[in-house]
């Protein structure tokens, strides 16, 4: 019985696509956070007040 | 700046250099599984899916063990730093258990025909997920720091528990109900080409882990000194 | 040991005593039970499908929700009349304290089931007369599974935010081993299938069990000491 290969290449992308998107937006989610953080804590450390 | 504050900020700065290299150390993966593996005949290019997705399970494995063990250590301990460490892995295994979820299916309709099933693989990242999201919403209930420590330990170790059991439960059920024939994408003898890539694929997200973990935990530590110093988050 | 267990029967006796002056727990969790027994009925059509291939999984959903509502009420009771803290500051042996509010609840959530399971014999037609010293046992074991987790995670929820999403969110994983352990013994008890076949998953419940009583035993303190 003859077999042929599926083409389901599209499927490839999607899930290589997903998995770069959620690490990505994570990874950019905490450099945003840390900036944030690191920001106020020096502000801190200077004395002026939190918020 | 004190020296705790200096101490954190030189974690994050760690963390932000590692999780680069991990997602450096990612792409590479991603080139490699894409133009250096061989297509597997039978299932076609979606096989090639398996490079990502087992890391991913294998990231938020790793997750949920440092959780649990790290929750006993604290409840031994009693440091505080062991708490954010916990909690911080709790949040990067969201993302892992996510990636895992989301691959897995997509992987699953072209192997299965549907888009989940109860494997035993499967199963067990949607019930750790279930954990991660629970335990993140305790914390994120509980206003006291030292409760809020102590609680997420206790649910750290009994989640730790509770996974030989859904093991146990998945195993039962399956030898009972048969799954559909699972088409192995790494049979006994895997070529060395997608061992290769399998092989890297674990080491560059074993990486990106640690350098999610230790940005979190830096920050973390931050906002820990921050609720401290009696700012309202 | 015998201190231990005339403690932990002192402990039970009074959450028990306190529920049945108020009742609301109980009751709750009762006409809860019989709510969703009255939704599966509609909710299935009874052409489609056999009561008895369905009753095994009707059964314990109901089990599992009404012990959720039973043990997140019983936490309340407690903390409305501040009797948690007078008894911390007792010298009682924290294993203790836990053993009791498992007994406890144990009860309610067996008062619980008491009354569901002639409910969902009445009204789903099953008959499982040549089963019920088998389902009995299961429930028995499968109840003291979710209940020993149960205890610990309403004993952390109860003064936390949005406590009653709070303890299933936590608690519902972890009923997962007993509830699949106990509908699958129930089903082949209600089939009459022989002992044999259902010891696999007996064998899950009873470790089950053990294992989680003795480690709830092991965490309490860190949930109610500072």
């Amino acid at each position: 019985m003859p077999f042929e290969t599926p083409q389901n290449g599209g499927f490839l992308a999607a899930a290589y696509i997903v998995a770069a998107v959620i690490y990505v937006t994570y990874a950019t989610s905490l450099f945003l956070r840390a900036q944030r953080a690191v920001r106020q804590a020096g502000q801190q450390g200077s004395g002026a007040g939190g918020q | 700046m004190t020296p705790e504050l200096l101490a954190a900020s030189r974690i994050v700065r760690r963390g932000q250099v590692l999780t680069i290299l991990g997602l450096l150390a990612a792409t590479a993966v991603y080139v490699i599984a894409l133009c250096y593996t061989p297509m597997e005949a039978r299932q076609g290019l979606a096989q090639k899916i398996f490079y990502v997705h087992a890391p991913a399970a294998w990231g938020a494995l790793v997750a949920f063990a440092v959780v649990g063990i790290v929750s006993i250590l604290y409840l031994w301990l009693h440091d505080e730093r062991l708490d954010l460490f916990a909690a911080s892995s709790a949040e990067v295994g969201i993302a892992f258990s996510l990636v895992m979820l989301t691959t897995g299916p997509i992987w699953g309709k072209t192997v299965w025909g549907t888009w989940w099933t109860w494997d035993a693989r499967l199963t067990l990242t949607l019930f750790l997920f279930f954990l991660f999201v629970g335990y993140l919403a305790l914390r994120a209930a509980v206003q006291d720091r030292g409760e809020r420590a102590r609680f997420s330990a206790v649910v750290g170790i009994m989640g730790l528990v509770l996974v030989p059991f859904i093991h146990l439960s998945v195993y039962l059920f399956r030898t009972l109900h048969p799954q559909p024939v699972l088409l192995k994408p790494s049979a006994p003898s895997m070529p060395p080409e997608m061992l290769r890539a399998l092989l890297s694929g674990m080491a560059a997200f074993t990486l990106l882990y640690i350098g999610f973990v230790v940005l979190r935990y830096g920050l973390a530590r931050l906002d820990n000194l921050r609720e401290g110093a009696g700012d309202a988050l | 040991m015998a201190e231990f267990l005339r403690l932990a029967f002192a402990i039970a006796g009074k959450d028990i005593r306190l529920e049945l002056r108020s009742r609301t727990a109980l009751l709750s969790a009762i006409v809860f039970s019989a709510l969703v027994l009255v939704v599966f009925n509609f909710a299935r059509d009874p052409t489609a499908i056999a009561a008895v291939d369905l009753a095994p999984s009707v059964l314990w959903v109901t089990f599992a929700f009404g012990a959720v509502i039973a043990l997140n009420r019983a936490f309340y009771v407690e903390r409305e009349n501040a009797a948690l803290d007078g008894i911390l500051l007792a010298p009682v042996p924290r294993s203790a304290l836990y053993v009791g509010k498992l007994l406890a609840n144990l009860a309610f959530v067996g008062v619980v089931e008491a009354v569901a399971l002639p409910l969902f014999v009445l009204f789903f037609n099953v008959s499982i007369g040549h089963a019920l010293p088998g389902i009995l046992g299961v429930t028995a074991l499968a109840t003291i599974g979710f209940v020993s987790v149960g205890t610990i995670f309403s004993a952390m929820v109860v003064r936390t935010r949005f406590a009653e999403l709070m303890l299933p969110v936590l608690l519902l994983p972890f009923m997962v081993p007993p509830l699949v352990g106990a509908v699958q013994v129930t089903s082949k008890l209600l089939a009459g299938r022989p002992l044999s076949e259902m010891v696999g998953w007996l064998r899950l419940l009873t470790l089950y069990d053990i294992g989680f009583v003795t480690l709830c035993i092991l965490v309490f303190p860190a949930v109610v000491d500072e």
